[in-house]
């Protein structure tokens, strides 16, 4: 019975392993492919993954980086800040010494604007 | 004879007097200046004095100042390049190695199906159809 069916219908049961083994093969050839796209796209993603994280990295020691700058300058203008109001005030103690001078001692005063200027004095 | 006598007296005459660099007189309240001058009273003179005292520190604290603040913006500066740097190095070598996985995977996927060729498949295929068809009709025939 099956003989019968094969003996007249062997055209066709041969087309049909044909087939078969062409399918099998063009499928197994998609599948590289697939796995191919797949390697690529897993690829681009964990290369983008890593650039995102050198970035965010990077990002960060950079606030790092002017936090530091700040903190830096805040204190060279603090410092400077004190550099000027002691200066203010050994100017303004200076000033006093110099009026005290004027007073109490003309000679040692015009001796200091001679010194100081090279004008010269007239009595 | 009158003219060379003024131009002797031209020649000789002090040069200090013309290249005088000031005068100066300590007044007396109500008193009375030789010469024509303009008079500061003790707090102005001694503001003056103290000035050209602390001119020079003044200025050259300001420029200390402005060093260490140009020092910070260029340390600053040659930090974030160092930063930048870094980064493109990590980036480079992410790029290199996530490449090289792919070729690696991809060549893994190439090795295996190295083999497919689609005319010797079709080819192939023909053949065993035909063989098995062959195959089955003479297995019928008998």
């Amino acid at each position: 019975m099956i003989l019968d069916f094969v003996k007249n219908h062997w055209k066709e049961i041969a087309l049909a392993i044909l087939l078969f083994v062409v399918s099998f093969f063009w499928w197994q050839d998609h599948r590289g492919l697939v796995r191919a796209y797949e390697a690529s796209t897993n690829s681009l993603e964990e290369r983008i993954d890593g650039l995102k994280e050198s970035y965010e990295i990077e990002a960060l020691k950079k606030d790092e980086a002017l936090a530091d700058y700040k903190k830096q300058v805040f204190i060279l203008e603090a410092e400077r800040m004190d550099f000027i109001e002691e200066l203010e005030n050994r100017k303004t103690e200076r000033k006093v010494e110099f009026v005290k001078m004027r007073r109490d001692d003309p000679e040692g005063f015009i001796l200091k604007i001679e010194t100081q200027f090279g004008f010269e004095h007239v009595e | 004879m009158w003219s060379r006598l003024l131009f002797l007296f031209a020649l000789l005459y002090p040069s200090v007097a013309h290249a005088d660099d000031g005068k100066f007189s300590l007044v007396p309240k109500n008193g009375v200046v030789k010469f024509d001058a303009t008079c500061f009273d003790d707090d102005a003179m001694a503001k003056i004095l103290t000035f050209s005292e602390f001119i020079a520190v003044e200025l050259n604290g300001a420029c200390s100042f402005e060093k260490d603040k140009m020092l910070l913006d260029h340390r600053l500066e040659v930090e974030n390049l160092q930063i930048e740097k870094q980064g493109l190095e990590e980036r480079y070598l992410i790029e290199i190695d996530t490449r090289d996985e792919e070729i690696e995977t991809l060549r893994d996927i190439i090795k295996k199906n190295k083999k497919l060729n689609i005319p010797v498949v079709i080819a192939t295929s023909v053949a065993i159809g035909f063989g098995v068809g062959f195959g089955t009709y003479h297995l019928a025939s008998r």
